[in-house]
């Protein structure tokens, strides 16, 4: 049972403030969708929530400890990273990369184990990546590539996952499945945040919303209330359609106001 | 056969380096020779082995390891398949150092000013790189400033060069940076292998940062590791032990580029591996390309760093065609 917490985040690039007094928590068994305009600040808030910036006033904490105090391989224990780039330098084979995400359960020259193996096994079965276990992970297609990298983050098994993007480029049978891999991560208890562009898979599967407008938290409750069609036309700057899909409210974005 | 590639390739390793105790211009029983020299005896075989091909031989397997080893970690931790021993300076610091070494004629006073002035050199360029560059660096910034030193002490060498006052002298100093592990003794072993061997452990503790760094920075750490610790074993590791390497044998390039290129597959690209396949493979490399510039019979023989660009160039030439192929 782990949460995660940020309190008053503020960092800025130069002179540019990215975050100015974001705070969001996620605990356990949530899948929280992280929204908002490009250049709002989602990426950094992820990245200060997962130890990699560190903010210049406010505090991260882990379970009520702070982020920072916590040794790097405990931390990586707890808590793993879905980057936004899908970089991979060297072409491993798709098994290979994904026990890269065992390498925080290993002691310094220690080889993996069975355990490690079962998790690597398990991972790949959740993504429905086990076929391609022998492939060179460079040869995928874009679609294997999210399914495979997504593997690799939740091989360590963490308690809570934070994912950039994880189907931005993806086509729609993709995106679904990808969604459907985090949905059954949260409903295990996983706590997984994840940051969206499609509103439509945001209140579809997302728990609750976060949405994110210059380095602050405007909006964070379950879907049908942060998806309110006054505040996204505030803070896209689109005019929303509004309709009714087998008995489920969405918003569409449809013109530029 | 890549389960047998570490196995085999220390065969390998040890059967040149048998050929590198066996192979010279005078026919000793090396048999003969051991058996007399661990006998304390001073027969003509004994003093060969002990003062000619032992101190060869070791030089050649500790050089041509932290060469190839230093390679696949710095092209680890560049995720550039590029990158060489050289790109952080530290071989032409070493250079300088020992060039002022013999330009100071310290290098005539004193038999081993020469590779403690290669030493000098190459860990002054790591601690300017780091006052440069700062403690937490990133990987580039620290690349760039290691360029610009590479390049500065590559100026400074060729000033010394120009200004050399005696022709004799210039030739001697063009001729050590050619490279060679001619005429070295077990003191010279002796004052590099300290540092080669920190060097080495440094380099070899960095295996598992550089697997996660296959998945890019941000990932690395999201794994638990730091950047700047990795980089900094990377650096200091290829300082210390190319700088003593470049110290006792002058530069000898290629080893660092070609050899953990031609291993990677064998390390199914996993960098963590490759390391000690690679200092394996600079090992057998090296010692085979000393052995071979032996076999070209007596008077002036061929440079150990001429021949490793000479055979390295036209193979990597090769190989870069055969992928160019492969992709296309």
């Amino acid at each position: 049972m782990s949460v995660l917490e940020g309190a008053g985040l503020h960092l800025s690039y130069g002179a540019v403030p990215v975050l100015d007094g974001a705070s969001l928590r996620l605990g356990a068994g949530e899948l929280v969708g992280l929204i908002g305009p490009n250049g709002a600040g989602k990426s950094t808030l992820m990245r200060v929530l997962a130890g990699l910036a560190r903010p210049s006033q406010g505090a991260v904490s882990l379970d009520g400890k702070p982020l920072a105090a916590l040794p790097g391989r405990a931390r990586a224990r707890a808590l793993a990273y879905m980057a936004q780039g899908r970089e991979l330098h060297w072409p491993l084979t798709v098994e290979r990369l994904v026990a890269l995400g065992r390498l925080p359960h290993l002691g310094p020259f220690q080889r993996p184990g069975a355990e490690d193996e079962a998790a690597v096994a398990r991972a790949l079965e959740r993504c429905d990546a086990a076929h391609l276990r022998g492939r060179t992970a460079t040869t995928l297609s874009g679609g294997e590539r999210a399914r495979v990298l997504l593997a690799r983050a939740l091989a360590s098994e963490p308690a809570l996952l934070l994912a950039d993007e994880p189907v931005a480029g993806l086509d729609p049978y993709h995106q679904l499945q990808v969604m459907e891999v985090l949905r059954e991560g949260a409903l295990a208890g996983t706590g997984i945040l994840v940051v969206l562009h499609d509103l439509v898979l945001a209140a579809r599967f997302c728990t609750r919303l976060a949405l994110v407008h210059r380095g602050r938290v405007v909006a964070d409750g379950p879907p049908a209330a942060v998806l309110e069609p006054g505040l996204l036309e505030q803070v896209y700057g689109v005019r929303m359609a509004a309709a009714e899909v087998a008995g489920e409210r969405v918003h569409l974005p449809w013109s530029r106001i | 056969m890549r389960r047998w590639a570490l196995p085999l390739l220390a065969l390998l390793v040890l059967a040149l380096f048998a050929a590198s105790l066996s192979v010279g211009p005078s026919a000793v029983s090396m048999r003969l020779a051991v058996a007399d020299w661990l006998a304390d005896g001073d027969s003509t075989a004994a003093v060969i082995f002990a003062e000619i091909r032992l101190p060869r031989a070791l030089l050649g397997l500790g050089v041509g390891a932290v060469l190839g080893l230093s390679g696949a970690a710095l092209q680890g931790l560049l995720r550039n398949p590029l990158a060489e021993p050289g790109l952080i300076g530290v071989s032409a610091s070493a250079a300088l150092g020992a060039v002022i070494a013999f330009y100071s004629g310290l290098a005539n006073a004193a038999p081993l000013a020469l590779p403690a002035g290669g030493i000098a050199g190459a860990l002054t360029a790591v601690a300017l790189l780091y006052a440069l560059a700062g403690r937490d660096a990133s990987v580039l910034t620290l690349i760039l400033a290691g360029t610009a030193i590479g390049s500065l002490a590559g100026a400074l060498t060729s000033l010394a060069l120009s200004l050399s006052p005696n022709p004799f002298a210039l030739t001697e100093i063009v001729f050590w940076m050619l490279g060679s592990l001619a005429d070295r003794s077990l003191e010279h072993v002796a004052l590099a292998a300290p540092f080669m061997a920190v060097g080495a452990v440094l380099l070899l503790s960095a295996g598992r940062a550089l697997d996660a760094l296959t998945l890019g920075e941000d990932t690395a750490r999201s794994l638990g590791f730091s950047i700047g610790a990795a980089g900094f074993r990377v650096i200091a590791g290829t300082a210390l032990a190319v700088g003593a390497a470049v110290a006792v044998s002058g530069a000898i390039g290629f080893v660092g580029l070609i050899v953990p290129h031609l291993l990677r597959p064998l390390a199914e690209n996993r960098p963590s591996r490759l390391l000690p396949l690679a200092a394996l493979g600079g090992a057998a490399f090296m010692l085979a390309a000393d052995v071979s510039v032996r076999l070209g019979g007596p008077g002036q023989e061929m440079k150990l760093g001429v021949v490793t660009a000479l055979l390295g160039a036209p193979f990597f030439l090769a190989l870069v065609l055969r992928t160019r192929r492969s992709v296309a």
